[in-house]
């Protein structure tokens, strides 16, 4: 794959472990009679980076930036 | 005078850890005995999965039953929070070595058979035929011809189905936060069905492969960290689903409010990992 597309989807793909990762420390923290959202907040956010990801790849693949690499001995 | 603490409730005696202790037992004995081609393999393995569903059943119900009957107090609750943690930690972990191995065999080990690198004098004395690069069947085809998995057609399609439960989940997260049951039950439903199509095309992909690729858990490195890494990763999905089987029965039965809903929220979480796991695979296993 070329760099081109390698590096958006490598910064992408962290920015969804740090949203993730943000979801989970919501989750241990925010309990009893808080009613709060950040868990169900982050975890979207989560989500739309994660089908932003998934179009870049599918875009890739269209226009040829990713080649099927054959098998050698 | 500072509160008196928070006494921490210990449940009544339990046979569910001993039930899933011999459940568990009887799977392993089933799967050694199916291995070697004897009879009673199937009867304990189908025995033992039977018995371990009947002990999840009884066991979750039984907690679900201790929260509606007020027994978890804020300490418990807490507990479970930080068991989730450190449940997920070892989740993370478990993931990590699989994918540091595979980065390990790509970028360090393939290196030195092929000629470069610390070790390269292993190219010269033992492989000097060997070219590095990925997939490799191994020097001499050691793993046999076959052919490497493509990204495209049943992986990405499957990729899009994951992504798919991950926006449902969060629906049904959303709907419960507004009080909306019925975007809360259908989200749960619709999340356990793009769960179960990810398995079933997980296994024909699995099918083709074996059958028309002749790629199999023998073929050299390629063949074994894709069927690990994939293999694992489905089993997590067959888990989260189940999970959330259990979380959709108790949805349907109202166990859930906006603000004491712990449970949902730690498999909806489980489930959104699976989801980024996957996700990684999808981009080192099948793409790069």
């Amino acid at each position: 794959m070329s760099l081109t597309f390698m590096l958006p989807a490598l910064i992408l793909l962290g920015l969804i472990l740090f949203a993730l990762g943000e979801a989970l420390y919501f989750l241990s923290k925010d309990h009893g009679d808080k009613d709060k959202t950040r868990v169900v907040q982050a975890l979207s956010v989560r989500v739309t980076l994660a089908l932003i990801l998934f179009v870049l790849l599918i875009l890739a693949g269209f226009f040829g930036f990713i080649q099927p690499s054959g098998l050698t001995p | 005078m500072p509160n008196e603490p928070v006494a921490y409730y210990l449940p009544d005696p339990s046979p569910w850890p001993f039930v899933a202790a011999v459940a568990v037992l009887c799977i392993l004995l089933g799967i050694a005995l199916t291995v070697n081609g004897l009879f009673f393999g199937s009867v304990f393995l189908l025995g033992g999965f039977a018995l371990f569903s009947y002990m999840l059943f009884e066991w979750f119900g039984a907690l679900a039953q201790e929260n509606l009957t007020g027994l978890h107090n804020e300490q418990v609750d807490k507990s479970f929070r930080y068991g989730m943690l450190w449940f997920i930690a070892s989740e993370v972990f478990f993931f990590l070595s699989f994918f540091g191995a595979l980065w390990y065999i790509r970028n360090i080990s393939v290196d030195w058979l092929g000629g470069t690198g610390y070790l390269a004098a292993t190219h010269d004395l033992l492989y000097n035929q060997f070219e590095a690069t990925w997939p490799t069947a191994g020097p001499g085809f050691v793993g046999e011809q076959f052919t490497p998995m493509q990204a495209w057609g049943v992986p990405a399609f499957n990729t899009f189905i994951l992504l798919s439960s991950g926006a449902t989940i969060t629906w049904a997260h959303w709907g419960l936060k507004a009080e909306n049951r019925k975007l809360l039950t259908w989200g749960l439903i619709a999340t356990i069905a793009l769960g179960l199509l990810f398995v079933f095309l997980q296994a024909i992909e699995y099918q083709e492969a074996y059958q028309h690729m002749n790629l199999t858990l023998r073929s050299g490195v390629y063949g074994s960290t894709f069927y690990v890494l994939t293999g694992f990763h489905g089993l997590h999905v067959i888990t989260g689903a189940i999970m959330l089987s259990a979380i959709l029965g108790r949805s349907l039965k109202g166990h859930f409010t906006p603000k004491n809903h712990f449970a949902f929220e730690a498999v909806a979480w489980y489930w959104h990992f699976v989801d980024v796991v996957w996700l990684a695979l999808f981009l080192f296993i099948y793409l790069v």
